[in-house]
């Protein structure tokens, strides 16, 4: 049985020689037959016709030969093939329109599924990476809060439904001793955080328990990016020491190249320190700090919903045990792949579909250009099915044409996704999580090929099924002159499925570009052009007291001022688009709510030329000088936002002279007056909604913190010189201060900005090409139908203009046959846009989905476009020569 | 076409019982097994090319007979057929069940 099979499979590859053996075969039986006729008299050519009248049809005994054989199927797809392969050459211009028509479809549609595959389908690189969960708490004013220590140590150790629990907390420094100082970021670690990933080392080992205590061994883990980038690869670098800020730490592990913890290029993975060493410290100690990233693995069998129970009830038991700090705190599981990559969803989604839509209409449009081909083909059907081809052969031969052509437009199609995934991986936003994966894997492939030949069976049924129900009689009688009647509706229907497709497209275009220009035309607050920003960190060894930091800051600031082309220059905690710090306050004369109710406001501790440094206007009083000292009365700035929220009906001017309390400002926070009121920023991107904002002298600020933010402060300069110039002079002016002090986070404020609208302005562009394409697309179908339909109608074209009828009235005739269609679809396609609408509300900004000027535009440019593709060939039907139409047959 | 009168078509079935009794004596080509049909059945039965060749194409498809090339008499290109033991034993088979055939057929003409 198996020999059978192979031995068919081999006679398929090698049909040659066996057409060649039954040739011979029955040749050599014809020949005997030949030569008894000979012998027996007849001459040889007689003899040769009685021969042949005696076998009684060679080629159907070679097809009954063949079918006993089992390869006649085989054999007649090599046929179809060759004739297919023919029947493309002989009309290379339909061929190419088809096959590009396609490849575009096709090829958009790999490339987006080849980044919904990267980013969303593919899983972690660890091993069962379904049941890793990230666990978070969440209260009523702050859902999405990492946890606090000591309830992520009850929760590991009261939990049931956990294989392993682990914390991290995002840590950075210096790495210096080795080799150069480098700026490192990463985490520090409890010592199950690998094993609950799965992650195993590529050298060396994870930490020990002795490790992971306050005063433990210090050990150190390096990333594979770190170890190839400081140590060139060497694989003896276990064991060594280095120098973390300031001090000596062991290397005992190196991570592999695919370890991906939010990001294989994450740069919080450079180092991983144990958790266990900071363990003393008091952030890690109190309950009402949340500074832990907790990560799960569930056991196996186990559902999330069950340990999401399993936790919620250790949640409550800590609200009842500690009321201060755990009352209404909740906590949330979400599985690890969807915290990374779950915002993109909806927006690859979106694109997704419209990359099918945009399919959908290539695939109508070469389904039309075929059904015109097949009409004029009936004729060499009729004829064939006349000679006794099957009807099932012949819709067979027609359906592999199709099949071949839609294979040459998805080859091409997988080599424009395969150009296509590359641009996209290298300018894709930085955003765009994962992005470093993708590319064309064999899932690509296989959606491309199945993708191909649904396309191919899709748009051949309708013509082969048409061409095969040929009625002989029919066309064999009077070719041209019959009406193509149902041809023509289908091929009409078609056309107008492709307008309703292509609006829908456009106008959800339309509607991403407008919300993209709202969002581009929003004033941050701030004025963004000829910032640089970048972040000093101060090693804790070398700078343990406040009066080792201030000094070096103030000096830096003197220097960076004196620099020439700077304007001006400042310190702060968070730079607008970056760090942020959300302050619980009061406001002194209003009712004071606890802690955990207290409202929030995003907080900096700036030097005194923070507003003049970034151009935030001041509405009311004055901005910081540098009389507010230590010493000096206790000051704030607020915005408008914040007079607006906390001060109702007040005028800035008025604000002035309150005082607010910043709760952990210090054991026994000042009251603080307020002097001046600035216009808000929108700090985390320009779709924020405004904060409170409050503003509070860096040299103000508590010791404890002062120390704690005044080693990584933010320096921001205003400078009219180029900022590649800047920051390498300021480089040089740290240097003569302390030559082991890296600078990190150099970027400049407009490029920031850039960045943060680097998702939408991705999305734009991509959904931009896809509606072009899809009108491109509409617009060559309509002229296709309106042409072909002229053609047909060339004969009653002439007779009508030979009774006397105007060329104009013929060019409209044949325009409004076109524009029917036209109107038709775009009515559809705006009543298809207005039910969608809800899906792509996600993606706008400030524009509704049923944006009137949006409809209207989109409405306007595409019959604007088509009544230009329908003019076309109606001018060419009202040039016909008169005579050669009523001729035509 | 056929010149059927005295002649008599043969089933599938049947010949291809006979195309295996015919090469149990030794290796034939397509032509040779032909003409012995014609032969022994003393010109009552005959069978087409048509038929011939598929049926001896379906005997090699499903590995009862085997086949080869060699040169006939006339130093002709020819395919010749041989039978392989799986062919033997379904000649064994085909004729028992023939025999009972015939025999029934027999009977009831006789004795109905």
């Amino acid at each position: 049985m198996l020999r059978r099979l192979l031995r068919r499979m081999l006679a398929a590859i090698s049909t040659a020689k066996a057409e060649r053996d039954l040739r011979d075969e029955l040749q050599f039986h014809l020949d005997r037959q030949i030569a008894d006729f000979v012998r027996s008299g007849l001459s040889p050519r007689d003899a040769r016709a009685a021969a042949l009248r005696e076998f009684g049809g060679v080629e159907q005994a070679k097809e009954a030969c063949r079918d006993a054989r089992g390869i006649r199927f085989v054999h007649e797809l090599r046929q179809d093939l060759g004739y297919a392969c023919r029947m493309l050459r002989r009309t290379p211009g339909l061929t190419t329109v088809v096959m590009v028509t396609l490849g575009v479809g096709l090829g958009a549609n790999a490339a987006l599924f080849s980044v919904v595959d990267a980013v969303l389908l593919k899983p972690l690189p660890f091993p069962d990476p379904a049941q890793l969960v990230v666990v978070k708490q969440q209260t009523a004013s702050r859902p999405n809060r990492a946890v606090a220590f000591p309830d992520f140590v009850d929760l590991r150790a009261r939990q049931t439904t956990f294989e392993e629990l682990s914390a991290s907390v995002v840590i950075g420094g210096v790495l210096s001793g080795d080799a150069d100082p480098e700026r490192v970021f990463g985490r520090a670690v409890t010592k199950e955080f690998f094993a609950t990933l799965g992650a195993s080392m590529q050298f060396g080992r994870t930490f020990t328990s002795e490790e992971d205590q306050p005063g433990g061994a210090r050990a150190i883990i390096l990333s594979q990016g770190l170890w190839q980038r400081r140590y060139g690869g060497d694989a003896g670098v276990i064991g060594r020491a280095t120098n973390y800020n300031g001090e000596s730490y062991t290397i005992v592990g190196v991570l592999p190249a695919t370890f991906d913890f939010y990001g294989r290029s994450n740069a919080n993975n450079d180092i991983f320190v144990p958790l266990g060493h900071l363990r003393a410290q008091r952030f890690l100690q109190t309950r009402d700090n949340h500074p832990a990233s907790v990560v799960g693995r569930i056991k196996g069998g186990v559902s999330l919903e069950r340990a999401r129970a399993d936790l919620a009830v250790i949640a409550a038991a800590l609200e009842q045990e500690h009321p201060g700090t755990n009352r209404g705190v909740g906590v949330t599981l979400t599985p690890l792949l969807e915290d990374y990559v779950g915002d993109m969803r909806l927006a690859l989604t979106v694109l997704l579909g419209a990359s099918w839509l945009l399919l959908t209409i290539a695939c109508v449009n070469v389904a039309n250009l075929l059904l015109a081909r097949a009409s004029t083909r009936r004729q060499e059907i009729a004829v064939r099915l006349a000679l006794g081809a099957r009807r099932g052969r012949i819709v067979r031969q027609l359906l592999t044409e199709s099949l071949l052509l839609s294979t040459l437009g998805g080859a091409l199609g997988l080599f424009l996704a395969w150009i296509a995934a590359g641009w996209l991986a290298r300018f894709a936003p930085v955003a765009l999580p994962r992005m470093e994966e993708i590319g064309l894997d064999w899932r690509v492939v296989v959606f491309g090929a199945v993708t191909t030949t649904i396309t191919g069976l899709a748009f051949g049924i309708a013509p082969a099924a048409q061409a095969s129900g040929a009625e002989l009689q029919q066309v064999m009688r009077a070719a041209g002159r019959t009406v193509t009647g149902g041809g023509k509706r289908l091929r009409e229907s078609l056309v107008v499925g492709q307008v309703v497709l292509c609006v829908a497209l456009l106008i959800a275009t339309g509607l991403l570009v407008r919300s993209f220009q709202r969002l581009t035309a929003i004033d941050p607050g701030y004025e963004p052009s000829n910032v640089v920003s970048m972040r000093l960190r101060l090693p804790d060894a070398r700078y343990p007291t406040s009066d080792r930091v201030l000094p070096v800051l103030d000096a830096l600031l003197k220097r960076i001022a004196a620099m020439p082309g700077v304007e001006s220059v400042c310190l702060t905690t968070g730079v607008p688009l970056g760090r942020r710090n959300d302050t619980p306050f009061t406001v002194v004369g209003q009712p004071a709510d606890s802690l955990d109710r207290a409202p929030l406001a995003l907080t900096q501790w700036v030097s005194a030329d923070y507003h003049r440094t970034f151009g935030i206007g001041v509405l009311a009083g004055r901005s910081f000088t540098s009389a507010d000292r230590a010493a000096s009365a206790p000051v704030a700035i607020v915005d408008d936002e914040f007079v607006r929220r906390y001060l109702p009906g007040r005028e800035p001017s008025t604000a002035v002279g309150e005082r607010v309390r910043l709760l952990g400002d210090g054991d026994r926070p000042p009251e603080r007056e307020i002097v001046g009121v600035v216009r808000h920023i929108l700090h985390s991107g320009l779709d924020e909604e405004a904060r409170a904002e409050i503003y509070v002298p860096f040299e103000q600020a508590e010791t404890g913190w002062q120390l704690q933010v005044g080693r990584a402060m933010d320096i921001a300069v205003r400078s009219r010189t180029p900022a590649d110039a800047v920051v390498s002079e300021i480089r040089a002016k740290v240097r003569e201060l302390d030559s082991e002090l890296p600078l990190s986070h150099v970027t400049t404020l407009e490029s920031a900005l850039a960045r943060s609208i680097g998702p939408r302005a991705f999305n734009v562009v991509l959904l931009s090409v896809f509606g072009a394409a899809a009108m491109l697309l509409c617009v060559v179908g309509i002229y296709g139908v309106v042409s072909y339909s002229v053609s047909q109608r060339a004969r009653e074209i002439g007779v009508r203009m030979t009774l006397g009828a105007q060329r104009s009235a013929v060019v409209r005739m044949v325009m409004v046959g076109g524009l029917r269609l036209v109107l038709a679809g775009v009515a559809g396609g705006v009543v298809a846009a207005l039910l969608l609408g809800r899906v792509v509300e996600g993606l706008l900004f400030g524009v509704e989905p049923r944006d009137p000027v949006t409809f209207l535009i989109v409405v306007a440019v595409l019959t604007g476009v088509a009544a230009v593709a329908a003019y076309l060939p109606a001018r060419r039907a009202a040039a016909l020569d008169l005579t050669a139409a009523l001729r035509q047959d | 076409m056929a010149r059927q009168d005295k002649k008599a078509e043969l089933l599938q079935g049947t010949l291809e019982l006979l195309v295996l009794r015919l090469l149990q004596s030794g290796e034939m080509n397509g032509w040779d097994i032909m003409q012995r049909i014609r032969l022994v059945s003393q010109d009552v039965l005959s069978v087409t090319p048509g038929a011939l060749y598929p049926a001896l194409h379906r005997l090699e498809e499903r590995g009862l007979v085997a086949a080869g090339w060699g040169t006939s008499d006339n130093n002709r290109r020819a395919k010749f057929y041989s039978l392989t033991a799986a062919g033997r034993k379904q000649l064994h088979t085909e004729r028992q069940t023939w025999s009972r055939f015939t025999g029934a057929v027999e009977a009831l003409l006789r004795d109905a």
